[in-house]
């Protein structure tokens, strides 16, 4: 069963390659240097973006079109610093985005695509995807992700003071690493995973306290709820939830 | 020079008439006789000449009826009425028209400073209220924030208002029913799940149940339901049961809250 599925695999790559589109946008920021934002709301979109050292937004698409002209559907505007990409309904694409590392604003929404990932970029991410993961990695700035299925997967190199954060999928693990000096409120729950933490989540007596099993470092309540813990002496609240799947929080190497 | 102790008692009562005249007399001679009981007569003199000439300021109309009023209230308050006669003989004295100045002066001040206060705190209070009232306003015009991070900074403030209105509750349910972010409206339904003490938050939660297509969300207001204890959601989780296409972690989670609420 295994080898037959690796020929069809074989089989299926060769095909895409032969029918691939490919096309590519640069968009010029009418205030360079200003923050931006990026749109990019797309039902079959695998999205991956990436900051980079230049001032356009830079857009490859790739398509599995039979037709390789039709790619050139996928279409992007630009209006006062807002940089909104398109593409018709049904369509399957994959897009590599470069954007300047400056401040942005990212909303990236995808529905069966594939993965949205975001790399190397400053500013406040706003990423919801359907079936397939969501990652960031490397990241200035502040992060809303959720998913159904699939993990999420966040990496902060420094966090916005202030700025509230939520992570929410059901099927799939959630793994953030935050800045060793965060300080934040978290709110935590997994119904059928187990929560590890590097940060010590520090109880209040509004709410039941999390239980450190001193063997794992896994925090565990007794009843089903939410797990609170003040890090840094409190913050923003920070949501992170999910039904299958472990939820780690690490704090940046 | 014990003496001149004992005439200087006596300086005030003769500067004001009221020595017998024997004693005057005495006093007298020793005054021609002594320079320091002189000196003292003029000090004294002086500041009697300076009292007697004190008037009194006219009270205000109601200043009497003010003041008996408080003073009834006093004297309800300490229950002491053995002392009522001599304590109004003692007062209605004629010879005491400072003590009155005195205490009038004393009552306008206390008054003054009562009202002002009084009208501080209730600038303090007008102030909180305005505080609150300012950050609820804030609350709900964030609530449409572009950015969905606003919009969940606008919902932790309901954790910080005193007091949630029928306005703020509006809110939330709006954002819970019709925010684009999935993570928003879930920030949405956990400030809700505080209020549950509401009614009309109960209620509108479990017409929630039927218009929310996000399985987070839905997983999310099955937890809340349970922890609420609230029957009123069993009937709607069936028909979400129903539903075709239904997540399968939600349908399970919603069978094991059906069961656990029965």
């Amino acid at each position: 069963m295994k080898r037959y599925c690796f020929v069809l695999i074989i089989l299926l790559s060769t095909v895409r390659i032969v029918a691939q589109g490919y096309q590519q946008l640069v968009v010029h920021l009418s205030q360079p240097g200003k923050v931006f934002t990026l749109n990019v709301n797309i039902g079959r979109a695998a999205i991956n973006v990436r900051g980079y050292d230049g001032k356009d937004v830079v857009i490859n698409v790739e398509t599995d079109e039979k037709n390789g002209r039709e790619s050139m559907d996928v279409t992007a505007q630009e209006k006062n610093n807002e940089v909104t990409v398109a593409a018709p309904r049904r369509k399957a694409v994959r897009l590599n985005i470069r954007v300047p590392e400056t401040s942005g604003i990212f909303k990236l929404s995808s529905i069966n695509g594939g993965t949205i990932m975001v790399s190397d970029v400053t500013g406040n991410l706003e990423l919801q995807n359907k079936s397939g993961g969501i990652s960031a990695l490397n990241i200035s700035g502040s992060v809303i992700a959720s998913t159904l299925s699939g993990r999420i997967t966040v990496s902060f190199k420094n966090v916005d003071p202030g700025v509230p954060m939520a992570f929410s999928t059901i099927s799939g693990g959630i793994n953030v690493s935050f800045p060793a000096d965060l300080k934040a409120n978290l709110k935590i729950r997994s119904d059928l995973g187990k929560v590890y933490s590097d940060f010590d989540l520090v109880g209040d007596a509004a709410h039941p306290k999390a239980v450190r099993d001193e063997k794992d470092g896994v925090y565990h309540l007794s009843i089903d709820d939410w797990i609170f813990g003040r890090v840094g002496g409190g913050g923003p609240e920070m949501l992170i939830k999910n039904t299958n799947g472990n939820i780690h929080i690490y704090k940046t190497k | 020079m014990n003496d001149c102790e004992e005439y200087r008692e006596r300086l005030a009562d003769w500067h004001m008439g009221r020595l017998d005249a024997a004693a005057a007399a005495g006093l007298e001679r020793h005054l021609n006789n002594c320079a320091d009981c002189r000196e003292a007569l003029a000090a004294t003199a002086f500041v009697l000449d300076s009292i007697n000439n004190l008037q009194a300021p006219e009270p205000p109309a109601n200043m009497k009826v003010d003041f008996r009023a408080m003073l009834d209230d006093f004297k309800a308050k300490e229950k002491k009425p053995v002392f009522r006669d001599r304590v109004w003989s003692w007062l209605l004295q004629p010879r005491l028209p400072l003590a009155y100045g005195l205490i009038i002066l004393l009552c306008i001040g206390g008054a003054y400073l009562l009202g002002r206060s009084n009208k501080q705190g209730h600038e303090i209070q007008e102030l909180h209220a305005g505080v609150q009232e300012q950050k609820q306003t804030m609350m709900l015009a964030m609530l449409d924030n572009p950015l969905a991070s606003e919009r969940i900074k606008a919902v932790s403030y309901t954790n910080d208002l005193k007091k949630v209105d029928d306005k703020v509750i509006d809110a939330l349910f709006t954002t819970l029913n019709n925010d684009p972010n999935v993570n928003v409206r879930l920030s949405a339904l956990e400030a809700l799940a505080a209020l549950g003490n509401h009614p009309e938050v109960r209620t509108g939660l479990i017409k929630s149940i039927s218009t929310q297509d996000s399985p987070v969300i839905q997983l999310a207001i099955a937890d809340v339901m349970l922890k609420l204890q609230e029957k009123g959601s069993i009937s709607p989780f069936k028909q979400l049961l129903k539903q075709r296409g239904l997540d399968e972690n939600v349908r399970d989670k919603v069978k094991q809250t059906i069961t656990k609420l029965i």
